[in-house]
C-alpha cells in the first residue's frame, strides 16, 4: 500500500476511475503531455491515451462548455481549472447549464461532471492563484461543493464525486498538496459525500473547518489540549449540501463553536454555518459563535499572505474567547 | 530485504461473493511457487485450485479447511523470495477485489499528538517542485488519522462519516479490525443487514451522546469461554455444550452448493411470477424397454419445438426475451451437499441412446464433484424428476433467466374410463411452472399438451 501525498491521491483516484469506467475522461489545460500544472494528471495520457486525456486550448469557456456537453450526453468528464482563480471563465457554463440541467429538463438529463481546481492560498503565488472562492459555488443551487483535507479524503471523495450523477465542484487545497503523506489503499473505495468528518472528539468547544485549514485547526486543538481544553474538530468536507446535523450534535455537547476558513469573512461559508446555529442551536450555545477567517480584501501577495490566512494562534484565541463566557 | 505480500482471494470466475477452503497444499514455512496450486477452494459450483501469484515463504494463512473466505479478503501472506520466479509488477492478473481487510487497524498505531509537525522553514526543494508558480511546502513524513473512541467505539473519522451517511449506529456494529476497531466494511455490512439502524435505541440522540461514553459497547456475538453460563443473555435457561463436542442446535454457516442454492432460490422468488399447471401423462401404450427419463426429455424437446416461448431466457430489467433454437436442459440432481443443475446440451439432436449416455455422464461428474463450472449454467429449460422418491405434483421453481421448468412426480396406476369400461393405466403426473412475465397461460397449456401427446406414443 502506497504512502502518498494529497496530489498523488488525486492522480490515484483519477487513474482508478478511468481504468474502471470507460466513460470517465479528463480534460483541461496541460493535463495531457505536461501532466497538469501540479502534476495531478501525471501519467494518465500514457495509460489512457489522447481520447480520454484531452489537452484543451487555453480557453476556460471552451473547457466549461465541452464538459457540460460531454456529461449531458452520458460521459463523466473531469475538467481541470488550473487554479481556482481561473474558473470564472467557466461560470456561465457551470451556473447557467451544469447546475440547472436536471431541473430544466425535469430530470431527463443530468450533468455527472466534476470540476477540479487547486484551491486556496499559502504557496506564494501571484494574483488569481490563491483564492478561496468556495462560497460563490455554495450559493448556486444544483452544485455539490467538496473540499478534501487529507490524501485519504481526496482519494475517497474524488471517487465519490466522479460517481455522483450531478455536477461537483471539487476544490483541492493546494497548500497541503505535498505537505505530508498518508497510507491510501488504491482499492476504489469511495468515501461518503454530504457528511462531515469528525477528526477529533472533544467536550469543550467545537472547531469547524475545511480544506488546508484543517491542519492549523488540529494544531490549535493540540495546543488547547495542552492547556486542558478539549476541542472537537470537524472537517466539513462537503460544504454543499451541508451536514448540519453533525455540527449541531457537536455544539449540543460543547455549547461553543469556532468556524475557521481562509475565504473572506462576509458571506463566506462560515456565515451560513453561523446562521444555521443561530436558527437551530441558539439554546445549545453558551457563547457567541466565533469566526476565524480571511479578511474582506483580496488575498495579498506572499509577504503578507500568512498574515491574511487563519493561524494556529488566531484559532486558539477565538476558542478561548468562547470559553471566557460561561 | 524481503517483502511480504498478502494475496486476496480473487473472484474465482463466477461472480460469487465467497468460497470455502477445502484443502491447503502449503503450510506456514513452506515455499510457494508462482502459478503452482496454493489451495483448493469450493465455490458454489465446483472445487477450484487457486494458483500462487507469488513465489516465497508462506507466512500466514487466513483460514483453515472449512472456513468461508469472502472474495477480496486476505487469503495468505507470502514473503517474496527474490531468487525465485515472480510475476512482473505491471502484469495485470485481471482480478478485482475489495479493500484489503486488515488495512484499517493501522489507523491507531500512531498517536496523533505532534505527528502533524511539518518541516518548519521554507519548502523543501524537489527535483520537480510540483508547481509552476510560487513555492509549495513538501514533506515526506507520513501521518495516520487516529481512531477515536467516542461513544465507547473505536473508529477512524471516515468510518464515522460513513456510519452517519448510512444511518448506522456504531455502538451496535461488531468490529472486525484489530483491537476492536470498526472498519468501513463492518459499517457497510451492518447497513446491508439492517442490524444497527440508528434511532433503534430508545434514548434520545442528545442523551445517547452523553450516556454512551459510560455504557460499554454491546458484547460481540460470541461470548468468551469464561462467560459460558447456563443462562442466555436475557436470563433464560439454555443448553450449553462443552467446546470439545461438535455443536448441533446452533446456527451453522451454509457453504458451497447449499449456500448457492439459498441465494439462487431467494433471487428466483423475488423476481419470477410463477404459475404452475399440472396434468397426467398416460404411458399405458409404451412398448417395453422405454426409459422414463429419456422419454421425458424427448417430450420436453418436442414441446419446446412446438412452443418456443417456454424454451427462452427472459430479462426482466430490460424486458427482453431470447428464444433459443437449441434445447439445453438443466437436469436437477439431488446430492447430500445440495442441489446441482448440470446442463444436458443439445438435447434436441440426441437420440435415446445419446440422451441416456449424456445423463449418466452428468450424474457421475456431479457425484465425483468433477463437473466443470461451465456445465452448470446456460441451460434453456429445466427438468426435475423428483418422483423417484415420492410426491405427485409440485410447484417447481423457475430460475432466471429461464422461463419454465417441468417436474415429474411419482408414477402410478390409475383406473381410466375406456370405451364404456375401465382399464388400469400407468400415468406420470407432470407439473409445469412457467414465468408468467415471459409466457402466456395458453402457451404453457399447449406446451404441456405437446408433452402429454408425445408421452402417449408407444415409442
Amino acid at each position: 500500500m502506497a504512502q502518498i501525498t494529497l496530489i498523488e491521491a488525486v492522480t490515484q483516484a483519477l487513474a482508478w476511475e478511468m481504468k474502471n469506467d470507460p466513460s470517465v475522461v479528463v480534460l483541461g489545460e496541460d493535463v495531457g503531455i505536461n501532466g497538469g500544472v501540479f502534476r495531478a494528471t501525471l501519467g494518465l495520457l500514457d495509460k489512457f491515451g489522447p481520447d480520454r486525456v484531452i489537452d484543451t486550448p487555453l480557453d476556460e469557456t471552451t473547457i466549461g462548455g465541452i464538459t457540460v456537453g460531454l456529461a449531458a450526453q452520458g460521459m463523466k468528464p473531469v475538467a481541470e481549472a488550473q487554479f481556482e482563480g481561473f474558473i470564472y471563465g467557466m461560470l456561465e457554463q457551470i451556473i447557467c447549464h451544469a447546475a440547472r440541467m436536471r431541473n430544466r429538463t425535469r430530470g431527463r438529463m443530468t450533468v455527472p461532471a466534476v470540476w477540479r481546481a487547486p484551491w486556496g492560498g499559502g504557496i506564494r503565488a501571484p494574483e488569481h492563484h490563491s483564492e478561496a472562492n468556495e462560497a460563490i459555488f455554495t450559493n448556486v443551487p444544483g452544485l455539490r461543493v467538496v473540499l478534501p483535507s487529507s490524501p485519504g479524503r481526496a482519494y475517497g471523495l474524488l471517487l465519490a464525486s466522479i460517481r455522483d450523477p450531478d455536477p461537483v465542484i471539487f476544490f483541492e487545497p493546494k497548500r497541503i498538496y505535498r505537505q505530508y503523506k498518508e497510507e491510501v489503499p488504491d482499492d476504489g473505495e469511495a468515501l461518503p459525500l454530504d457528511v462531515c468528518f469528525v477528526l477529533r472528539d472533544g467536550e469543550d468547544v467545537t472547531l469547524v473547518t475545511w480544506g488546508a485549514q484543517v491542519k492549523e485547526t488540529l494544531e490549535a486543538a493540540d495546543k488547547l489540549a495542552a492547556e486542558g481544553i478539549s476541542a472537537e474538530v470537524i472537517d466539513v468536507a462537503t460544504l454543499k449540501p451541508l451536514d448540519f446535523d453533525t455540527i449541531h450534535d457537536s455544539v449540543r455537547k460543547t455549547g461553543r463553536c469556532v468556524i475557521v476558513h481562509e475565504a473572506p469573512r462576509t458571506a463566506g461559508f462560515g456565515a451560513e454555518i453561523s446562521a444555521r446555529l443561530a436558527e437551530h442551536a441558539l439554546y445549545d450555545l453558551v457563547a457567541p459563535v466565533e469566526r476565524v477567517t480571511g479578511y474582506d480584501t483580496h488575498i495579498p501577495l506572499f509577504r503578507l499572505e500568512m498574515k491574511y490566512l487563519p493561524s494556529v494562534g488566531k484559532i486558539v484565541a477565538a476558542a478561548k474567547r468562547t470559553l471566557a463566557v460561561s | 530485504m524481503s517483502e511480504t505480500k498478502t494475496f486476496h482471494l480473487p473472484d474465482l470466475g463466477e461472480g460469487l461473493p465467497d468460497a470455502t477452503i477445502v484443502e491447503w497444499f502449503v503450510k506456514p514455512g513452506d515455499v510457494a511457487h508462482l502459478d503452482e496450486p496454493l489451495v483448493s477452494m469450493e465455490t458454489a459450483k465446483a472445487v477450484v485450485e487457486v494458483p500462487s501469484p507469488f513465489s516465497g515463504k508462506v507466512v500466514k494463512q487466513y483460514g483453515n479447511a472449512g472456513d468461508v473466505i469472502e472474495t477480496g479478503a486476505a487469503l495468505i501472506d507470502i514473503e517474496l523470495d527474490a531468487s525465485l520466479a515472480q510475476r512482473a509488477d505491471a502484469e495485470e492478473t485481471g482480478h478485482h477485489h475489495g479493500p484489503p481487510k486488515a488495512a484499517k487497524p493501522k489507523a491507531e498505531e500512531q498517536p496523533a499528538a505532534g505527528e502533524k509537525k511539518s518541516d518548519k522553514g521554507e519548502a523543501t526543494e524537489r527535483a520537480d517542485s510540483g508547481t509552476v508558480v510560487g513555492a509549495m511546502e513538501a514533506g515526506d513524513h507520513v501521518h495516520t488519522e487516529r481512531a477515536s473512541t467516542a461513544g465507547g467505539v473505536k473508529a477512524v473519522p471516515a468510518v464515522r462519516a460513513l456510519a452517519k451517511k448510512l444511518g448506522v449506529d456504531l455502538g451496535r456494529v461488531s468490529a472486525s479490525g484489530a483491537d476492536g476497531v470498526i472498519t468501513l466494511k463492518d459499517v457497510k455490512s451492518a447497513a446491508e443487514a439492517g442490524t444497527a439502524k440508528q434511532g433503534a435505541r430508545s434514548a434520545a440522540p442528545g442523551a445517547a451522546a452523553g450516556a454512551a461514553t459510560t455504557t460499554p459497547p454491546p458484547a460481540a456475538p460470541q461470548r468468551a469461554e469464561s462467560q459460558r453460563t447456563a443462562l442466555s443473555a436475557s436470563g433464560q435457561p439454555m443448553r450449553t455444550t462443552p467446546p470439545t463436542q461438535s455443536v448441533s442446535g446452533q446456527p451453522e454457516q451454509l457453504k458451497g452448493v447449499r449456500r448457492n442454492m439459498a441465494r439462487v432460490m431467494a433471487d428466483a422468488h423475488a423476481k419470477v411470477v410463477p404459475t404452475t399447471l399440472c396434468d397426467d401423462a398416460d404411458i399405458h401404450a409404451w412398448a417395453p424397454g422405454n426409459d422414463i427419463t429419456v422419454r421425458l426429455i424427448r417430450s420436453l424437446v418436442r414441446a419446446c419445438q412446438a412452443v418456443p416461448a417456454l424454451n427462452a431466457w427472459f430479462d426482466g430489467d430490460k424486458l427482453t426475451r431470447t428464444l433459443h433454437p437449441h434445447v439445453d436442459i438443466g437436469i436437477a440432481v439431488d446430492t447430500d451437499d445440495g442441489l446441482f443443475v448440470p446442463a444436458l446440451r443439445n438435447a434436441d439432436v440426441l437420440d435415446a441412446n445419446g440422451i441416456r449416455q449424456a445423463i449418466n455422464r452428468l450424474r457421475d461428474q456431479v457425484v465425483s464433484r468433477s463437473i466443470p463450472a461451465e456445465e452448470l449454467k446456460g441451460y434453456t429449460i429445466s427438468l426435475s424428476n423428483f418422483g423417484v422418491f415420492a410426491g405427485r405434483y409440485a410447484t417447481p421453481v423457475v430460475v432466471p433467466p429461464t422461463v419454465a421448468i417441468v417436474a415429474a412426480g411419482k408414477g402410478r396406476h390409475q383406473m381410466m374410463p375406456v370405451m364404456g369400461g375401465f382399464e388400469s393405466h400407468k400415468i406420470i403426473p407432470l407439473s409445469l411452472t412457467f414465468d408468467h412475465r415471459a409466457a402466456t397461460g395458453g402457451e404453457a397449456a399447449r406446451f404441456l399438451k405437446e408433452m402429454l401427446d408425445d408421452l402417449a406414443k408407444p415409442n
